[in-house]
Parts: C-alpha cells; sequence; structure tokens
C-alpha cells in the first residue's frame, strides 16, 4: 500500500466519532483525516480533504447517510463510501448499495481494524 | 340544534292536554248540547230525539278525532324533531370519539418514536462503541498492559454512563418510584429539582392502577413545569392530591404568581388532556381571582377500578 489509506468519518454522533478515532489510531496503515457530525458537513469535508474512505452514518438527522452517499456519488471524488448502522440494513435503505455509489455496508458493532482493512482490501483487490 | 329530549316530551305532553280555557270551552259546549237534547227530547217526538242523540254523539265523536289527530301531528313532529336530534347527538359523539382515538394513538406513536430515538441516539450508540473499544482493548492487552488497564478503566465509566441513560429512559417511561410508593412520594421526588419550591399536600389518594397513576403523574409534572415556567412572580407551587368517596382521584396544581388575564393552550396543555381523556378523565386551567394559575385535574371511579 502506498501510503496510509486516508479516512473521513461521519456521525452525529460524538460517542461514535471517538470510536472511530480510537479503531483508526490502532489500525495501521489508515489514518482519521476528519470528521464530520452532518451530511452537509461531510460533503464540505470531502471535497476538501479527498479522502480514500468515508465512513457514513445512515441515521443522522436532516440529510441522511443515504442522501450524503448520493451526493459524494454525483461530486466524482474518487471516494470509497462504506455505510455503518447499528444492526443490519436499515429499512431506509431501498436501493442496491451500488446505485448510490457505496461500496459495503457495515454494522457498527462488527467494526474492527480487521473488518476496515478486509473491507478495503476487498474494493482495492489490484 | 334547538330541541333537547325533554322539551321534546314537554311538547308531546302538550300536544295531548287541552290548554285550560279549551277544556272550560269544551265543558260548556257539553252542556249546552245536553241542555239542547233535553230540551228536543220534550219537544218533539221521541224518533226526532234519537235522530238528534246521534248527530250530537257524531259531531262530539268528529271534535274528537279532530283533536286527536292534531295531538298525532304534533306528536309525530316532536318525535321526528328527537329523531333528528338524537342522530345529530350519536354522529358528533362518534365524531369526536373518532378523533380523540387518532389523537391517542398518535400520542402513543410519537412516544414509541421518541423512546426509539433516545435508545438509538444514547445507550445503543455507547454500547456500540463499547463493543469496537473493548476489542480494541483486548489487542493493547498483550502490546501495552499498561495502558490496556487505564483503558478498560474508561471503559468502566463509559458502561455506568450507558446504564445511566437507559435508567433515565426507563424513569421517563414509568417512574420506578412511581410503581412502587405511589403518586405522592413520586411526585415530591421529582418536584425537588423543579425551579421553584413544590409543595405536595395528600388528601389519602391511595393507589390507584398503573395507566391512571402514570397519566397524573406526567400531567402534574408538566403543570408544575409551566407554572416555573410561565407564572410571574410566582414563588411556590402546590400539589393537593385526594381521593374522592367514589373512589375516584382528583388533583389541583396551583401557583401564586400574577394574576394571568387569559390562558392559551399550548401543545404541553394538548398532550395532558390526552392523557387524561385517555383514562376517561378530564382537566381545567383557569386563572386564580387573587393572582395565579390552578389546574384542576379529575379521574372518576369507572376508570380508577
Amino acid at each position: 500500500m502506498s501510503g496510509a489509506v486516508t479516512v473521513l468519518a461521519v456521525d452525529d454522533q460524538e460517542v461514535f466519532r471517538r470510536t472511530a478515532r480510537r479503531l483508526l489510531d490502532a489500525t495501521p496503515d489508515f489514518e482519521l483525516v476528519g470528521e464530520a457530525a452532518s451530511g452537509p458537513e461531510a460533503l464540505r469535508l470531502a471535497a476538501e480533504l479527498l479522502p480514500d474512505l468515508v465512513l457514513l452514518d445512515i441515521r443522522m438527522p436532516g440529510m441522511d447517510g443515504i442522501e450524503t452517499a448520493r451526493r459524494l456519488m454525483r461530486m466524482e471524488l474518487q471516494s470509497t463510501v462504506v455505510l455503518i448502522s447499528i444492526g443490519e440494513v436499515p429499512e431506509l435503505l431501498t436501493e442496491p448499495l451500488q446505485a448510490i455509489g457505496v461500496v459495503a455496508h457495515l454494522r457498527k458493532q462488527d467494526l474492527s481494524a480487521q473488518t476496515l482493512r478486509r473491507t478495503w482490501e476487498s474494493h482495492h483487490a489490484s | 340544534m334547538t330541541i333537547s329530549v325533554p322539551q321534546t316530551r314537554r311538547e308531546v305532553l302538550r300536544a295531548w292536554t287541552l290548554p285550560r280555557p279549551a277544556q272550560r270551552l269544551l265543558a260548556t259546549a257539553l252542556a249546552a248540547a245536553l241542555v239542547v237534547v233535553v230540551t228536543w227530547l220534550l219537544l218533539v217526538g221521541a224518533w226526532r230525539a234519537s235522530l238528534m242523540l246521534v248527530a250530537a254523539a257524531a259531531l262530539v265523536a268528529l271534535a274528537g278525532l279532530a283533536r286527536l289527530l292534531h295531538a298525532e301531528r304534533c306528536t309525530v313532529r316532536a318525535l321526528t324533531a328527537e329523531q333528528r336530534w338524537l342522530a345529530a347527538a350519536a354522529a358528533q359523539s362518534t365524531g369526536e370519539l373518532r378523533r380523540s382515538r387518532a389523537r391517542i394513538a398518535a400520542g402513543a406513536e410519537r412516544e414509541r418514536r421518541r423512546i426509539e430515538r433516545d435508545l438509538h441516539d444514547g445507550a445503543q450508540q455507547r454500547l456500540v462503541a463499547l463493543r469496537i473499544e473493548l476489542e480494541l482493548a483486548e489487542e493493547l492487552v498483550e502490546r501495552d498492559p499498561h495502558t490496556a488497564r487505564e483503558r478498560l478503566r474508561e471503559l468502566e465509566h463509559e458502561v455506568d454512563e450507558a446504564l445511566d441513560e437507559l435508567r433515565a429512559l426507563a424513569h421517563g417511561v414509568y417512574p420506578p418510584l412511581l410503581a412502587d410508593r405511589g403518586l405522592s412520594e413520586a411526585l415530591r421526588a421529582e418536584t425537588v429539582r423543579a425551579a421553584l419550591p413544590v409543595r405536595v399536600r395528600d388528601h389519602g389518594i391511595g393507589r390507584h392502577p398503573t395507566e391512571v397513576e402514570s397519566a397524573v403523574y406526567f400531567c402534574v409534572l408538566e403543570a408544575v413545569q409551566n407554572a416555573c415556567k410561565h407564572a410571574v412572580g410566582a414563588r411556590q407551587v402546590t400539589i393537593t392530591l385526594s381521593g374522592e368517596h367514589d373512589g375516584g382521584l382528583s388533583v389541583e396544581v396551583l401557583d401564586d404568581g400574577a394574576r394571568m388575564p387569559q390562558i392559551v393552550p399550548g401543545h404541553g396543555i394538548a398532550n395532558m388532556r390526552e392523557r387524561l381523556v385517555a383514562v376517561d378523565g378530564g382537566i381545567e386551567i383557569a386563572p386564580r381571582p387573587r393572582g395565579g394559575c390552578v389546574v384542576r385535574m379529575r379521574v372518576p371511579a369507572r376508570a380508577v377500578r
């Protein structure tokens, strides 16, 4: 891997953003470059930081993760977007992940250095 | 609709009863007819008298029949009006009942969503974060046992916070003290933290079904909160809890603030009303003559049983 994978963590919950910080600190070759607490903030930071990976919470007040993903896709930033949520894929998601530019959905409780790396590698095998 | 059931009954009675002057007139007419018949009997022969008797009887019968028909017509008119009034009243009650049920269902749905949102944003997030952090700490144990121990202590603190959030949420749904000790003690404990001093007077309210105590508890807290927020210059709020002779209960929440010109009901008051209506109760909010405001709530015995 050439350089660390830069990550933008998006979640309206401070508790979870703090955990994401610790998780990425403990994950070699991954680096947290930004945190956003809402969809609009995520769009702004993504355009500014051009992260390799966006960890995007589905359930947020106002612009939710699905709408944020859709807009990120339209911005054509080349970031890999992974949706995260508590539990299984929620009912909010009614279309295929690819249709909104998302490569995978992960349950928050399954997030670990291994799952993060595995998810990244499975979509960047080359 | 101007007609009422007692009014209909009065009208029916009037239709079948002759007024006093008419009674006198009828009696005079009958007496006169009798005199005429007797005179005829004396003056003319028996066969003519029989004819006259039959004619007089026919006249009286015709008058009676006319009166009967008139009374019938009045009765039918009054009963038709009553039937229309009853149908309109029934339609109105059904509409009110339907609207009230819809409001209660919507209120329950709002409450369910609030609880789900509180769980999602609170304890659930903390537990998920803990799950991830425990795994990180586990990895740290071999590499750096000292730091791992510190992290575990921090995580213990976060478990406590998650527990506090769950406890607060459960308290909002049904306060444990209310379940264990009843309205009086639960309200005393909860209002200690209110912005104004709150005095609770218990005149033997006793214990009641869960749904009744819960509705009254949250309505009283709302009333206290309103007093703390809106009663200008208030120094104290008094809650009086009473059991009624018929087994019902009544509660008064009053403040000693400035006299309020009028009370504009908002969402809070609408919620209180809904909660109480759901247990067949009612609420009344009024300014007090010498200042302040009084909120009266009552739940009748049939809901209490």
